[in-house]
Parts: C-alpha cells; structure tokens; sequence
C-alpha cells in the first residue's frame, strides 16, 4: 500500500506499540529467581512473597477495575491486538517497574533477571508480533551491564526497560555509564517508564506533600521523566554515546517543546556548567531522544495536539497504549487528532515506521 | 403509562421482571447498543458507546458519587445514580448522560416508556 493512502486508521501498514504491559505477580517470577535467592524465597519459614513497597493513595482503586480487561497470556495478548489493530506488541512489566521499591539490592538485581527469563520464556514470540523489553537494576552498574549484554542479541527484545530511578540516582551521573555503554553496544535503546506506585521511592519529600492520586499521576511522570531527561542532558551521556537512543514514556507531550527551549535557554548563558556539550540540548533531543504518545493530553483540541507533535518532530514521537492500565490510549485516540494535521509519512512514523527503525523488532 | 398503547417509534427491548432495580439489560436497537438501567428514581437508557474512547459504559459498575457541599465539606450522594466507564473511569449521570466534570461530554440518553410490565425505548 503506497504511504499516500492513509484515509482511517485501518490503511496504516504498521501499527506498533510501544507500551503494552503485562500483570505478572512477585510470585510468577519465583521460579525464574536464581540461587540462594529462590531458596530464600521458597524457604518453610518464608512469607508470601511481597517485596514492592508501592505507594498507596486514597481512592487510587476508585471502581476496583478502571482500565479495560488485563492481558495475562499470550492468547489474550494476540486478541487485544486484533481488537486495537496492533500489528507489534513490546511487552512491558507491571509491578516489576517498581523495582526501586524493593529494599534489598541483591534481591532487587535478582527479580530483574528472573523477569527476563521468565518474559522470555512465556511471552516472546517475533512470528506473532510480541516483543518485550528487558529489565536491569541500576543499582550495580557493572552487574546491569552483563545483564544488558545477556540479552542484548535475544530474538523478541527490543529495548531496556529503566523503571523509575531511586532519588539518589541522577541517571546521567557517570557511574552509570557501564549501563550506557552496554546499551549503545547491543544497540538496544534506552526505555525510560516511570510509576506513581515508585513514588515515595522517586520523590520522597514532594510524595509527602502530595495529598491525592490525580497530582501524583499529573506531575509525578513527567515530574521524573523532566529530571532524567535533564540529567541525561547536562552530564552528556548523549555526547558520550552517541549512537544510543533514549525512549521517553508515559508522560504526556506538552513538556517536551517546552524544556527544549528553556534548556537551550540556559545553555545560552551556563554553557560552562555544561562544559562537556558540543551542541545545544535540543540538538541531543533531536538527535537521539523519542517520545511515546500516550496519555495523550488534549485530544478534544487536535490543533492542539498537532502544534505540540510539529514542535517536538512527529519523528521523534512513537505510539503507546499503555494497554491494559486506566488511562491507555485507544489506537485510534491519537489518529483522530493527526489526520487533519499530518501527511500519511508523518502518520507512519508515529504510529510504526520511526518504532522499526529505533527498536530492534 | 400502564394501559396505553407504546408510541410508535418505540422499539420494544424487554420487560420490566427481567431484571431487578440496580441491574441493567444490555439491548440492541438499530445497530446501537443501549443499557437500560433500572434505578431507584425509575428506567433510563443510555448509549453502551462511552464517548470518551468508545469503552463498553455499562460494564462498569454503578454508584453514587462523592462531591462537596456550598461550605466545602465532602459529603456522599446516594441519589443520584452515576455509571463509570470501566476503561478510563469517565462517569456520566444515568439520568441525564451527563460527564460530572465535564458536562460538555454527555452521554446519549433515550427515552424509556413501560407498558403493562414491558419496556420500550424511543428518541
């Protein structure tokens, strides 16, 4: 199909997603968990395990069920895809984002890698579409490192998953760059999902202040991602790793031209504090930082939309579902307000062609 | 309007002892899929096709809802019937199809007539 034909959502010849969660429990990953830790977990005298310290807020389950019906099997996963028009799945963890919550580092780094074996294991399949992200836990750089390269050249990963960072860990500082230089080895990009159940493990003091569900979802995302982005930017992992590629998730669009220019605004006078930056930031977003759609904001304003995609480069912008979570985007919210906005390569790009050459599907 | 025969641009959809008060019936009437729900202040019809992202409305459950009085003070309505939409959680007045923030989005609503024990919708 020429890229001239697309009249609905349907004519899209790709359609990828870049967020699609799974629902895996600590209990699933048990039998993937690697010695002493299996034993210490199975052990007689051992309780359930519950190991995530995920905040709680008032009404955060309001209804019980908001969100449309989870995905646990690969069945379900292929049939929600049917269902949405979704042509590639990159399966993503649940509860396992919020790694940062488990008080432990050993058995923290542990439960990545048993989610890797067990993602593997049960989900991943090219031949049917579904693909996943690996997990790593920053808090052993050289250990998240072999873990990168582990799976780098499996068959159905595309990408490393970096759950929400503790707020001890400015994610640009370069004690992390073990972790950059085996993503930029593998070529596996950079997945950045941050988690309102992190929270108080993110931001404790402001998650203290914050009194309900709605500004701890409102802020807390792009609150996180605004500060990783920044310190990805002013400690120049992108000028170190050139060819590494930053996927920036969930956390809406508005933000992005936004600190584009207030960070080349600073650059303009604080060139120095930065001293390791061959080029404004922006030119680093530019180069090697892209976005995922959902929560769309504004979509009853598409003028709106279209204005904030056109400032950031509809190349730099990648479709997300966030299925199966209470504020997924339907595949087609973000469609209705492109058409009027965008030619059919522009629409491409958002929806697939810009994921197929970013990730390695 | 017990006795008196259904206007006709009513679409007969059930009875009235097929389902109990706080239930709904799930119909079909000219390709539209309406819940007809029936509440403490009477039956009322509304579009299953949530107008947010098109969620299927009347799986999710129905409540009261939680507002705030003229002083400020939460306070619990018990009355007014709300229906949540089980995708994002948009919730719309049975009765009026109303969004309780946003009462731009507004659900269609149409209307219900009984007649000897069974049900008719119309718009």
């Amino acid at each position: 199909m020429s890229s001239q034909s697309v009249r609905s959502f349907h004519d899209i010849n790709q359609v990828v997603d870049l967020d699609f969660h799974l629902v895996e429990s600590e209990s699933d990953l048990v039998p993937y968990l690697e010695s002493p830790f299996q034993e210490m977990i199975t052990r007689s005298d051992a309780a359930d395990p519950d190991s995530y310290n995920t905040s709680k807020f008032f009404l955060d389950g309001i209804g019980g069920d908001i969100g449309p019906e989870a995905a646990p099997t690969t069945a379900d996963i292929k049939e929600v895809m049917a269902d949405l028009g979704i042509d590639r799945v990159t399966l993503n963890p649940g509860l396992n984002l919020n790694l940062v919550t488990v008080h432990n580092d050993e058995y923290a780094s542990a439960l990545a890698s048993a989610y890797n074996k067990w993602v593997t294991d049960t989900f991943l399949d090219p031949s049917e579409g579904l693909y996943g992200t690996m997990r790593f836990c920053p808090r052993f750089p050289e250990r998240a490192a072999e873990e990168i390269r582990k799976w780098g050249d499996t068959e159905g990963i595309v990408g490393a998953m970096l759950g929400p960072p503790s707020f001890k860990d400015p994610i640009g500082h370069p004690r992390f760059d073990p972790i950059y230089e085996a993503l930029a080895d593998t070529g596996l990009p950079l997945l950045m999902h941050n988690s309102v159940l992190s929270l108080q493990h993110v931001f404790p003091a402001p998650f203290e202040a914050m009194n309900t569900f709605m500004e701890a979802r409102a802020v807390g995302h792009p609150m996180g991602q605004m500060l990783q982005f920044t310190s990805l930017l002013v400690n120049g992992v992108p000028e170190r790793f050139p060819d590494l590629d930053f996927v920036v998730m969930e956390s809406g669009l508005g933000w992005i031209p936004f600190m584009m220019r207030r960070l080349d605004y600073y650059y303009s006078s604080r060139r120095e504090d930065v001293a390791t930056l061959t080029k404004p930031p922006s030119e680093y977003v530019d180069d090697s930082f892209y976005f995922t759609t959902q929560p769309i904001e504004g979509t009853d304003d598409p003028a709106y939309v279209q204005q904030v995609i056109e400032w950031i480069g509809a190349e730099n912008v990648m479709f997300s579902s966030d299925y199966p979570h209470s504020d997924f985007d339907y595949s087609d919210a973000l469609y209705n307000s492109l058409r009027e906005g965008f030619d059919a390569e522009a629409i491409e790009d958002v929806y697939g062609a810009t994921a197929m050459e970013v990730l390695d599907y | 309007m017990t006795g008196e025969s259904p206007p006709s641009n009513a679409h007969h959809v059930g009875s009235t002892a097929e389902f109990d008060e706080g239930d709904h019936l799930l119909v079909e009437v000219e390709g539209i899929e309406i819940a007809v729900y029936n509440t403490p202040n009477g039956y009322f019809a509304v579009s299953n096709y949530c107008v947010h992202q098109g969620g299927p409305l009347c799986e999710g459950p129905v409540t009261g809802s939680l507002s705030s009085d003229e002083d400020g003070i939460l306070c619990y309505d018990e009355d007014t019937q709300v229906v949540r939409c089980p995708w994002h959680g948009w919730e719309f007045d049975i009765e009026s199809g109303e969004h309780l923030s946003r009462p731009s989005y507004s659900q269609p609503t149409y209307e219900v007539d009984v007649h000897d024990g069974e049900l008719y919708v119309r718009w």
